[in-house]
């Protein structure tokens, strides 16, 4: 493992890699410190630039985004109340205390120190994790590879909005996507209506781009925010000192352990900051100092979101199921390359994955220096009118879809899925379930043909063999889950009036 | 809210959902539809191309049939119901929707696209800008002018001269910008979601 680190840190040592690193780091941030562009759009947005790159340099790009993304929300949130994603929206509530009490510049850094010291963590683990699950998962084979994207996408469906129906029905309109095209065993056109430009099926980036940078930007002509017309320049991010940091041990080792947890699951960035945020009051010395400027309150959540990106990792690397936008969207840019995510990737390309390590860890110490260096640069994109940011953003998403295979049909498809995208997000089915549906949906498929050639049509193969099984299990329960709550509720209200009716006797 | 209050907000969620309850079940249908074309399992492959295709449909038709049933059980659980049903960023989708914004922004983007080969990049790209901006409300006469003329340009050199991609030159310039070679609607040679990869 040290090997493949040691070789891992050793790719990064070029100037492209280098420079990657850099300029992810502060797209990441300048994009997520914009209102409207969270991680996940920052990423995709330039998804078509790595095309021209090699896998490795395409990793550094992105890890540098993700990264960067993790603090650049974090900006606006305690300058101006307005968090520039979801998951920087629990330091709201004390880092813009703290900024009105002067101290913005101290909020700044302890979001920055604390979100890589979780950053790393996380990374730290998910190294430890990922090559021993890499060896375990090895031994799969179809019908356990197809019940873990059963599970994956299960569990992402549940989580990602607030009603499980329309989750689940967004992320069968992704796996629906997939089965456009050449049939990925017997090569017989499926659904192509006889149009030769979708034999090849969609364009993967083309429909990420659509569902995550042309959706977004059409809510946001749709529903413009309020317009930023005061905010102070002459901040500067000031870091805390080592007393400080020790003062700060239990939340931001509430928030690593969070974030991860949360990561893995899929929940997202905003559940692990917001639950940090609870456990960090709730196991506080100074609980009543939350909410009215607490450093605690603002390195709890930032630690969880950035430790939320090694969590969500996990099952994305070692078994080829993301557990967040962000994570399909490394394993987008994986395919992209020609690398096949799933349990083979350890063995096939370690190469590739240690590089990725290796960028993760140097990103989140990148991180301090860049996030010192470019905060006035952020401040100044904050900004920026919405309508020239909006007008951008579609010219960069439309030019760098052409980009790809210099073929209008592609950036056709985006606008097509842009307003999918939108009429998705306004009706709360969430896209980014269908961009999970999407990514697992080749492999489903071809893992469920498999499995059932392999026992000659019958389906009890995915009975017969036991981690099949239990996984499926699993992704049984987490769909039932409501109806169980649901009995459990209602058997312990018939329970109560008795109860209280056998105390009054 | 109370529950006085609650029930407009109730009626025009539930035949929200029952709309998209109909849609579901449209898809699920058309689904099936199109499913009887393809080929059916062989003994080599049990599944076949038909076999995964037919398991969404009834994912579809079960989710549509779930959605309905929620909307017709809502009365039940009224809170609850409207709270699931909640857009998840509610936050910043306070305020009103500018539906004519939102209209002919979508117009000036399919526009633009279908202008884009024919025109050209460099010549298409500022108007589009323009258009956009003004159908936004507007910004400063400066900020308009150095947007439109400057990004085009700097996405043009990002492109074209940084990264090797030829943009659309149109009809006015089709050599200079690379664009004989690019507009062809066959099939991509790269990475796609279905059969390609």
């Amino acid at each position: 493992m040290l090997e493949g680190l040691g070789s891992g840190f050793l790719s990064l040592l070029t100037l492209s890699g280098i420079l990657a690193m850099l300029l992810g780091l502060i797209w990441g941030t300048i994009g997520a410190a914009l209102p409207g562009i969270s991680g996940p759009q920052a990423m995709a947005l330039l998804l078509p630039l790595t095309f021209v790159m090699d896998v490795g340099t395409a990793l550094m790009l992105l890890a540098g985004v993700w990264v960067g993304a993790n603090y650049g929300g974090s900006i606006p949130a305690i300058l101006i109340r307005t968090p520039g994603t979801a998951s920087n929206a629990a330091a709201v509530i004390d880092g813009n205390a703290l900024a009105r009490q002067g101290k913005a510049g101290k909020a700044l850094g302890v979001s920055l120190v604390c979100g890589c010291i979780g950053g790393f963590i996380s990374v730290v683990l998910l190294i430890a994790l990922v090559v021993p699950l890499g060896q375990i998962t090895l031994s799969f084979a179809s019908p356990e590879i197809f019940a873990l994207t059963v599970f994956g996408l299960t569990v992402i469906a549940t989580v990602a909005g607030p009603s499980m129906i329309k989750g689940i029905a967004a992320a069968l309109f992704g796996l629906l996507l997939t089965t456009v095209g050449l049939d990925q065993i017997t090569g017989a056109p499926r659904f192509t209506f006889g149009r030769p430009e979708l034999l090849s099926g969609f364009e993967l980036i083309a429909v990420l781009i659509g569902f995550f940078a042309i959706a977004e930007m059409l809510y946001q002509i749709a529903r413009p925010g309020e317009i930023i017309s005061k905010i102070d320049r002459s901040v500067n991010t000031k870091l805390p000192t080592l007393r400080e940091l020790t003062a700060l041990r239990r939340s931001t080792a509430i928030g690593s352990g969070v974030g991860i947890v949360v990561g893995m699951v899929g929940a997202g960035g905003a559940v692990s900051s917001f639950v940090a945020y609870g456990e960090a009051k709730r196991w506080s010395k100074e609980p009543e100092k939350f909410g009215k400027g607490s450093m605690e309150g603002v390195a709890a959540p930032e630690t969880a979101n950035n430790s939320d990106q090694g969590g969500a990792l996990v099952p994305a690397l070692a078994l080829g199921i993301p557990s967040s936008a962000s994570a399909a969207i490394i394993l987008a840019a994986l395919i992209l390359q020609g690398v096949r995510p799933g349990p083979a990737l350890m063995a096939e390309r370690s190469d590739v994955l240690y590089t990725f390590f290796a960028a993760l860890l140097v990103t989140n110490v990148l991180m301090l220096p860049v996030g010192i260096a470019i905060l006035r640069l952020c401040i100044a994109m904050v900004s920026v009118r919405a309508p020239l940011l909006i007008s951008g953003v579609l010219v960069l998403s439309l030019i760098g879809t052409y980009s790809l295979n210099r073929n209008p049909t592609d950036v056709v498809v985006a606008v097509v899925f842009g307003f999918i995208g939108y009429a998705m997000k306004v009706y709360g089915f969430s896209p980014a379930a269908a961009v999970l549906g999407l990514v697992l949906g080749y492999i489903m498929e071809g893992e469920l043909r498999r499995s059932m050639m392999m026992s000659l049509g019958s389906p009890e193969i995915f009975l017969n063999r036991p981690i099949a099984a239990v996984v499926l299990l699993l992704a049984a329960l987490v769909l039932l889950r409501p109806l169980i709550a649901r009995v459990r509720r209602g058997m312990r209200n018939s329970r109560a009036p008795r109860r209280r009716s056998r105390d009054r006797i | 809210m109370n529950t006085a209050a609650r029930q407009p907000q109730l009626r025009r969620q539930q035949h929200v959902d029952l709309a998209l309850a109909g849609t579901l079940l449209l898809i699920g249908v058309l689904l099936l539809i199109a499913i009887a074309g393809l080929p059916a399992g062989t003994s080599a492959d049990p599944v076949g191309p038909r076999g995964f295709p037919s398991l969404l449909a009834v994912g579809f038709l079960g989710s549509a049939t779930a959605l309905a049933a929620k909307a017709m059980l809502a009365r039940r659980h009224p809170r609850a119901y409207l709270l699931a049903s909640a857009d998840p960023d509610s936050a910043d989708s306070e305020g009103p929707v500018l539906r004519s914004r939102l209209v002919l922004a979508s117009i000036t983007i399919v526009g633009y696209v279908l202008l884009l080969p024919i025109v050209g990049f460099l010549l298409i790209t500022p108007a589009f800008i323009v258009a956009l901006i003004i159908i936004q409300g507007g910004v400063a006469t400066r900020s308009l002018i150095v947007m439109a003329v400057g990004f085009p340009i700097a996405v043009y050199l990002l492109f074209a001269v940084l990264l090797g991609v030829p943009l659309p030159g149109g009809v006015f310039d089709p050599m200079s910008l690379g664009v004989s070679d690019t507009v062809s609607l066959g099939v991509s040679d790269t990475v796609s979601l279905g059969g390609g990869r």
